[in-house]
């Protein structure tokens, strides 16, 4: 790992160093959006509960469920960009949230109280990119680079009727996670020119990386959360003069 | 009770497809440029439908994670290797851009798992077990995105978007003690993200490539006392010709 830092940086290094020293280059603010499925990678643990929440419905007649649903997070972010030359160095801040701020689900017996199901997650990630420009013209560009993110994430499952016992789910009513780690991406991109001080840019970010083991305070129970995940990201860029 | 989760499913998603449609109709209204084209495309689904997993291969052959997990040997027994299922498919796409850089896009796939995805294995009770997968779809993508067109004849687009995608996964697991089979059938409506290269090749006609990436799975489904998703995560890489009803500019042939 640390082999990789060290090349990474010695790349980015010779690129600055072999770029024209005349140049000043652009910053420039860009406003994104972007629409992920299951940002937080949870699908494998949800269809555990889903299944075993249709196994307790066919075994005991007169039950009915509601499945979780696996979450669609918009995501919104901001970005510093600044070009130089062939190089494009962004650091940004980006945030996805569940639609309808949390996955609902509901297992109810024929007799006795039902068990309400919730889960609440989000993720907050400020990547820093470096990529390598193909101008075609002014502010009408290619680029594909990669980078490192700062993630932080949180998940959080609620029931009211742990009594029922439906195995994979936790027994107890509350169970949270939230932790931050580091993870990398790859990134190609586009930006085209509305105006001269205006571009819009769309990007397929791809996202790799785990965190460690993390521990909840209610149950005790371990997880790693992934950051695995495509994401065409949507922007619009304001250049300033410098 | 199924059919009615089904029908609630449709009704929700047909809304958002028809707000989609008239978005779609909105744009060629007022666009001042617009181009519209229809595509032809083939394509292949590596890994379709992932790990296929289901309750009874987890409860009942003690495979956790589908037909990654399906191969088992013992010295002295001969078994096949079960392979990942490969996909093929074939679609057709219209495509309207709109002030040359603006897309939108509604087309329909048809894909179905081909010469992967069946072999021997062993049971719980080291005892030949033939064992298949298969798996067809239908899909509607819709996409919207950008498109930037440079060296005269040549353009690349980021789309991304919703697909509603229809599957059917069958599953059988057949040996001396062991007798199950599973057929799956459910909506489910994945995250699409894509990227397409095309290359003019006269005025009106282009040849495209393209890598998709799909993300979701239906809910979980019941069958035959086992329980599965289907899943259409995954990438897709296709290839295509494209033609142009308006010209956005003359190509130097």
């Amino acid at each position: 790992m640390k082999k990789n830092y060290k090349m990474f940086l010695i790349i980015i290094i010779f690129i600055l160093i072999s770029s024209n020293s005349y140049a000043i280059g652009e910053i420039g603010v860009s406003l994104n959006f972007g629409i992920s499925y299951d940002a937080n990678n949870l699908s494998d643990e949800i269809t555990k509960y889903n299944t075993e929440m249709e196994k307790y419905k066919n075994d005991n007649p007169g039950t009915s469920i509601v499945q979780l649903k696996i979450p669609y997070m918009p995501m919104f972010g901001i970005n510093l960009r600044y070009q130089f030359n062939y190089i494009l160095f962004s650091l940004g801040g980006n945030y996805s949230k569940i639609v309808g701020s949390e996955i609902r689900g509901k297992i109810k017996p024929q007799a006795g109280l039902e068990n309400n199901i919730s889960i609440k997650t989000y993720k907050a990630n400020f990547p820093l990119t470096t990529a390598l420009i193909i101008p075609l013209k002014k502010h009408t560009i290619f680029y594909f680079g990669a980078g490192f993110d700062l993630n932080i994430t949180s998940l959080e499952l609620t029931q009211t009727n742990t009594l029922l016992a439906i195995p994979e789910l936790p027994t107890v009513n509350k169970e949270s996670f939230k932790t931050y780690f580091v993870s990398y991406h790859t990134t190609i991109g586009a930006e085209i020119p509305l105006s001269n001080k205006f571009s819009i840019s769309a990007e397929w970010i791809s996202n790799f990386g785990y965190s460690e083991k993390t521990t909840s305070s209610e149950s005790g129970k371990l997880k790693t959360f992934n950051s695995k995940g495509d994401i065409i990201s949507f922007g619009i860029i304001y250049y300033m003069d410098i | 009770m199924e059919i009615d989760i089904i029908l609630d499913l449709d009704i929700m998603q047909f809304k958002h497809f028809f707000i989609f449609i008239l978005l779609f109709i909105n744009s060629v209204s007022f666009a001042s440029t617009f181009d519209t084209s229809i595509s032809v495309n083939l394509g292949i689904i590596p890994n379709m439908g992932n790990n296929l997993s289901s309750y009874y291969q987890k409860n009942d052959l003690n495979i956790e994670n589908g037909i990654y997990g399906i191969n088992r040997s013992k010295s002295g027994l001969t078994t096949s290797t079960i392979k990942p299922l490969t996909g093929t498919f074939i679609g057709t796409e219209l495509k309207g851009t709109a002030f040359d850089y603006l897309i939108l896009s509604i087309g329909i796939n048809y894909g179905q798992s081909i010469l992967t995805g069946s072999g021997t294995s062993l049971d719980n009770s080291d005892n030949i077990m033939s064992v298949s997968y298969s798996m067809w779809l239908i899909d509607i993508p819709i996409t919207a995105g950008i498109s930037i067109s440079f060296w005269e004849d040549t353009k690349v687009s980021f789309q991304s978007g919703i697909a509603f995608s229809y599957g059917n996964y069958k599953n059988s697991f057949t040996s001396s003690t062991v007798n199950q089979n599973g057929s799956f059938k459910g909506l489910g409506t994945p995250i699409i993200t894509k990227i397409t290269g095309e290359y003019y090749i006269s005025k009106n006609i282009t040849i495209s490539s393209s890598l998709s990436r799909y993300k979701g799975a239906t809910q979980v489904l019941k069958n035959n006392n086992d329980y599965a998703k289907i899943d259409f995560s995954g990438y897709r890489f296709s290839f295509g010709a494209s033609y142009y009803f308006k010209t956005e500019k003359e190509i130097k042939k």
